[in-house]
């Protein structure tokens, strides 16, 4: 008797519980995203990164990623304009074909999406 | 608490509200206070539907938690991004519409588990209740010496008379 009594109980508190609800969208604008990528390189230990934003006044900065294996994009730098120097990974080893990526940062934080290029 | 035991004195009669062992049976297992009172079908529709509807609450029970486990990750990460925000921190907005798109998803999907798991719940429920008022208010079954399976002789033939009790 008791035992139902538990399971009834039981049952009453389950028909209670109620799941959380969706949380509000967070308020941000969209961040314009980097294109027109341009990777130059004469030694393959040395890349010049150039690329064009849509409304610059609304990015404070830019990142600077390179993919290292299909699966790993590492954070290699940033940069306040759009071109900037940066060094292989792999230096002093040259190496073709480096897979490099770029993203802006907002005013408010938030990161753009990647926009990718690689060197000839 | 005086008053409620009026109220239900006075909505039952007397011989209905005496509890007796099929109550008590049918309290415990749903349906075999009616197979006391020797009214078999019942006994075995109670029984089954009590069986089936309560094995389908502890399924869709499970199902839904897991729903609502995965949809709180979801709307733990999303306050997390909304808390590095407020903190001075970089967020992706891949990582934010992603994970408003897949927090909205969990919670349609445990919307629905919700509402298959208060479907099992109420018809849990009400099986165990008609069972209880049932047993209440049903006599025990008195044969009526009537032969429950008789052949008699007509114009055209023969008829086969089956009778059937509930």
């Amino acid at each position: 008797m008791k035992t139902w009594l538990v399971i009834i109980g039981l049952l009453a508190l389950a028909a209670c519980s109620e799941h959380g609800d969706v949380l509000p969208p967070i308020d941000v604008i969209d961040p314009p995203t980097p294109d027109s990528l341009k990777v130059e390189t004469t030694d393959y230990l040395t890349f010049h990164l150039s690329w064009k934003i849509d409304d610059p006044s609304l990015v404070t900065q830019y990142r600077i990623y390179v993919r290292l294996d299909p699966e790993t994009l590492e954070l290699w730098g940033t940069a306040a304009a759009t071109d900037t120097s940066v060094l292989s990974p792999f230096a002093p080893v040259p190496v073709a074909g480096l897979v490099w990526c770029v993203s802006a940062i907002t005013i408010e934080n938030v990161e753009s999406q990647l926009t990718c290029g690689t060197s000839e | 608490m005086k008053w409620v035991a009026v109220a239900l004195l006075a909505a039952f009669p007397a011989q209905a509200m005496a509890v007796d062992s099929a109550f008590i049976r049918s309290l415990v297992i749903p349906g075999s206070g009616q197979a006391q009172k020797g009214h078999y079908t019942r006994a075995a529709i109670y029984g089954g539907t009590a069986i089936l509807s309560g094995f389908g609450l502890i399924i869709s029970e499970v199902y839904y938690l897991e729903a609502v486990d995965k949809l709180d990750t979801q709307i733990d990460t999303y306050a997390a991004y909304q808390e590095t925000l407020d903190d001075g921190g970089v967020v992706s907005i891949d990582d934010l519409e992603e994970t408003y798109a897949q927090m909205v998803a969990d919670h349609d999907t445990a919307d629905k588990r919700l509402a298959w798991r208060n479907g099992f719940l109420i018809a849990f429920a009400a099986t165990y209740a008609v069972n209880l008022v049932d047993v209440l208010i049903s006599k025990p079954y008195e044969p009526d010496h009537q032969e429950r399976l008789s052949v008699e002789a007509v114009p055209s033939g023969l008829r086969i008379t089956k009778t059937f009790r509930f």
